[in-house]
Formats: C-alpha cells, sequence, structure tokens
C-alpha cells in the first residue's frame, strides 16, 4: 500500500495522525503530515488508511495500490 | 425554490446575533439550508449566508476569493483592532502562523498534556468534596484559561480577571461595541506593559518571548502585529473550549446510553471527541468578503459582498452526515469543519481537542454520576454568534475525598 498526502492541501489538522499513527508522521516545521513510505506499511489493513481518508477534512489524502485496488 | 427579486433564490432576515436563535441555532439553519445551501439574508446591510457542507467549504478552501482582511470576520465589524492572523490573507497568513505553529503541533500539545491533566484533576479536587461544582466556572473556564496563560509566561493566578476582560470583549462585539473596545484597550494596555517589563528582565521560552524575537519577511516582527497576536490567543482559545465542554456535558446528561458507553470504555473519545464538536460547534459562524464576482449554487456573487460561513449548519447537512441531528460516538466519515477548514484552520487545534478531551475523561472518571441541576438552556450565551456555550452549569454528585495529585 503506498499513501500520499497533497502538501497543498493539507492545512495540519493531525485526524490522520490520531485516527493511525503508524500510517503518517507530522512535519513540525512544515505544519503538515506525511505518509510513511510503503516499505513501512506493509500488513497494515487498508481499512485504517481509509479510515484517516474519510475523516481528513481537506481531502489532502490518497491510497493507491491498496490489495484491495487502488481508491 | 422560490426566485425572489434578482439572483437572490432565497430572501430571508437572518440575523445571526439575535437572542432569538441564542438557545438553538440549528433549526433555524436547516429551515435555510433546505430550501438552497447559499441564501441571502437583508440584516446588516445584507450578506451571503452559507449554510451547506459543500458550500461552506469550497469558500473557506477558496482564500483568494473569499478574502479574510478587512473589513474581517466579523458582521457586523468588529469594533476592534484587526485580530492577527485570523483577518489577514495569503501569503501573510502563512508566515505568521510559521511563527507560532510548531508550539501548537501535535508532538508540542502532546508534551504540555500531563500539566494539563494536572491542572484538571487539581481544580477537580477544590470541589469534589462538596457533591456540586458550576462545571463552567469551577473547572472549564480556569482550565483553558490557566493553560493558555501560562503558555503566554503569564501570571497565571491573574485567570478571573483576564477571562473577565476577554468575555466583555467576545460577548460585547456586537452587543456592547463600546464596552467591548474598551475591554480590548485594557487587555491590550496590560499586554504592553508585560512587553515592556519582559524586556528589561530578558525573554524566556513562552510565546510572548518567542513572538518578540521573531522576523517577518528578513525585519524584527512589528510589537503591535505581537500584541494583536497575542490578544488572539486569548480571545480564540479560552470561551470556544470552555463550550465545547459544556455542550458535551449537556449532551451526555441527555443521552444515559452515551454516558453508559464512554465509562464502559473511555476510547470511544478518539472519535467521540469530533462528535461532540460537530454537533455543537462552539464557533458557530465566521465571514469572509468577495474578492471578485463569482457564480455558485446558482447564486451571483458580487465583488465586497459579504458572506458568513455558517461552520455549525455545514456540520449538521444531511448530504455530508447521515443522519445530521444524531449523536453518534462512533460516526466515521467525520469530516466536520469546527476548527475551519483551509488556510485558517484553528491554529490552536490540538490544544484544543486536547483540553477538551482530558476535562472530559477528568469528569467521566472522578465525577460519573454527575447530574446538572438546572435546565441549561437559561445558561446560554444571549449571542450564538460571538460563542455558543454556557455561562454557568450547576452540577450535583457524590461527594469524594480529594485526592492532591498536585502536592505529591
Ligand atoms: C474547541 C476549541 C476551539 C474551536 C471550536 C476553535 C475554532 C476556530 C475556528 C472555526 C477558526 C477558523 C477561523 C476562520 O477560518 O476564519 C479558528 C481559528 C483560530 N483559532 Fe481556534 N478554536 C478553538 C480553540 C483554540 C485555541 C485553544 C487556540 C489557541 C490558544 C485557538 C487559536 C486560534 C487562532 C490563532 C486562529 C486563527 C488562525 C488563522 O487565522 O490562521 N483556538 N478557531
Ligand atoms: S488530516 Fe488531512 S489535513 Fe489534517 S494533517 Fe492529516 S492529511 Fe493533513
Amino acid at each position: 500500500m503506498k499513501v500520499e498526502v497533497d502538501t497543498q492541501r493539507c492545512q495540519g489538522h493531525a485526524r490522520c495522525l490520531t485516527i493511525a499513527s503508524e500510517i503518517f508522521d507530522f512535519d513540525e516545521e512544515a505544519d503538515r503530515a506525511v505518509a510513511r513510505p510503503p516499505s513501512e506499511l506493509t500488513g497494515i489493513p487498508a481499512a485504517r488508511a481509509l479510515a484517516a481518508v474519510q475523516a481528513c477534512p481537506e481531502q489532502a489524502i490518497s491510497i493507491f495500490d491498496a490489495d484491495e485496488g487502488a481508491e | 425554490m422560490s426566485a425572489v427579486g434578482d439572483t437572490r433564490k432565497v430572501n430571508t432576515s437572518f440575523d445571526h446575533h439575535s437572542s432569538d436563535i441564542a438557545v438553538d441555532p440549528y433549526p433555524h439553519y436547516k429551515s435555510m439550508r433546505d430550501q438552497c445551501p447559499i441564501v441571502w439574508s437583508d440584516a446588516y446591510q445584507g450578506f451571503w449566508v452559507f449554510l451547506g457542507y459543500q458550500a461552506v467549504w469550497n469558500a473557506s478552501r477558496d482564500d483568494a476569493t473569499f478574502l479574510s482582511s478587512p473589513p474581517g470576520v466579523g458582521i457586523p465589524d468588529y469594533p476592534i483592532r484587526p485580530q492577527i492572523p485570523l483577518e489577514t490573507d495569503a501569503p501573510m497568513t502563512q508566515k505568521l502562523r510559521a511563527i507560532l505553529h510548531h508550539h501548537f503541533s501535535p508532538a508540542a500539545v502532546q508534551r504540555l498534556e500531563p500539566t494539563i491533566r494536572e491542572l484538571a484533576n487539581e481544580l477537580v479536587d477544590a470541589f469534589v468534596a462538596k457533591g456540586e461544582c458550576d462545571f463552567i466556572v469551577d473547572f472549564a473556564q480556569p482550565l483553558p484559561a490557566r493553560t493558555v496563560l501560562r503558555m503566554l509566561g503569564y501570571e497565571e493566578h491573574r485567570w478571573a480577571e483576564f477571562v473577565d476582560l476577554i468575555h466583555t470583549v467576545v460577548h460585547g462585539v456586537t452587543s456592547d461595541p463600546d464596552g467591548a473596545f474598551t475591554a480590548a484597550f485594557a487587555l491590550y494596555e496590560e499586554i504592553k506593559g508585560n512587553i515592556a517589563k519582559r524586556k528589561e528582565e530578558g525573554l524566556g521560552d513562552d510565546l510572548v518571548s518567542v513572538l518578540l524575537t521573531a522576523t517577518l519577511d528578513g525585519e524584527p516582527l512589528d510589537e503591535e502585529i505581537a500584541i494583536d497576536y497575542i490578544l488572539l490567543l486569548l480571545f480564540g482559545g479560552l470561551d470556544t473550549t470552555t463550550s465545547a465542554l459544556g455542550n458535551a456535558l449537556v449532551r451526555i446528561q441527555a443521552h444515559p446510553e452515551i454516558r453508559d458507553q464512554l465509562l464502559a470504555d473511555a476510547s470511544l473519545l478518539d472519535d467521540g471527541i469530533e462528535e461532540f464538536l460537530r454537533l455543537d460547534s462552539p464557533v458557530q459562524a465566521l465571514a469572509r468578503t468577495l474578492a471578485h464576482d463569482t457564480e455558485m449554487c446558482g447564486q451571483h456573487l458580487k465583488q465586497g459582498d459579504r458572506a458568513l460561513l455558517v461552520w455549525a449548519a455545514a456540520d449538521r447537512d444531511p448530504e455530508q452526515f447521515p443522519e445530521p441531528d444524531e449523536l453518534r460516538l462512533d460516526r466515521t466519515g467525520n469530516r466536520h469543519v469546527a476548527f475551519g477548514v483551509g488556510l485558517h484552520r484553528c491554529l490552536g487545534s490540538n490544544l484544543g481537542r486536547t483540553m477538551f478531551r482530558i476535562m472530559l475523561e477528568t469528569v467521566l472518571e472522578r465525577l460519573p454520576d454527575y447530574e446538572l441541576t438546572d435546565d441549561p438552556a437559561q445558561y446560554r450565551f444571549a449571542d450564538a454568534s460571538s460563542v455558543y456555550g454556557l455561562h454557568h452549569l450547576p452540577a450535583r454528585f457524590s461527594p469524594q475525598a480529594p485526592r492532591h495529585t498536585a502536592s505529591l
């Protein structure tokens, strides 16, 4: 699974971080979330990422290559 | 849909400051939103009222069209100096936020958690043996006030004085502009005096010191701008967080099954606090000004028009939230806009959420059988558009021995 945060859209609400801290990190300097690289996401259910996607108020998160197909 | 006159499809006389809607504004939003996501109001020389989720979201994210700079975020205009960074536009907004944002980041707020929790327990200790309290005055007001004053490096014990002045400003901007102006000036003088003192005594690592040593476009940050920034941290962070707790305690009292669920499993608050914020947004609405003509929802908006973005109405839009008036602790896809969305997303949202959650957890843990003694409706602020919240909330509970956590 590959997860991406669009840094132009992200406004740093950090909802993604609260929901799935195993997928997201926070860049303190930029005040933006960052997704961990795919190599660190193996075995994490796509549903975790999807919950973050659905809660992000800025609609800044995308999921690619999830096992159930791209989002 | 009734076409009235020109391009304005729905004309109303909606007044967001009216005491008629102060106790429960939501049915009023619904009846307008059911007609159109954007309606016109002829109150205060006329303004657009944005009620639909998509409409509010689009406007708030399009900060090149919907400006926050003066006349600013109040309708009618606030009688005080422009609020920083609230009443600025890009790229100034980002530059001003960048001065402080790491002090409000998830990690920075996490570092504050233990002291906030200690303060929450200390406040409960003061009344827990009596078996009664006023949740607002004894708990939900001092906690955010003392926390924010501490961050600013102010004398924490003077919190009640600060709260009084802040109240006069926040609740007076429309009903008592002269009083609001006078109180804002008193706060301004207080902050200015304090800055002079700090400079003499040497700066520390508090937020006031950070602002005083900050640069903007390579120049030292103007001291007046620093003062306006400090003022907004006080105006924006106190009553809002207080109200979030008051509103949630009213909800929990009204739904015994919710209380049982929360008492059985406090982790339900992960999503739960978002649901409380969605349902009863402390900040109901803030305004913008049109930079140029534009078309939205079939309405023609003109340059210079004012637009009120009603976050609270967006957060109950059935197109976005199934059964929007229902409290669902496990609601997924909760993209609520209680902290705004886009460029001006609440700078203190991590802190506000954390203080709110800690207060709620502390009440549930230490006063699980609390019961509100009066009908809370009588304690709502008379103007929901300044802050949707309560100024008193008396309660009873089984008395217990204090823990004196602070002195351990
Ligand atoms: C539950 C509590 C809170 C709520 C509901 C809330 C709500 C909001 C909203 C809706 C905005 C967006 C304004 C806009 O788009 O025009 C905002 C902005 C802001 N809030 Fe909060 N707030 C809360 C707590 C806090 C706290 C604790 C602080 C800091 C001590 C704070 C400081 C600010 C600041 C500085 C801004 C301006 C950001 C900008 O213009 O870029 N807020 N808040
Ligand atoms: S929830 Fe969305 S906007 Fe907020 S930090 Fe995560 S990606 Fe960014």
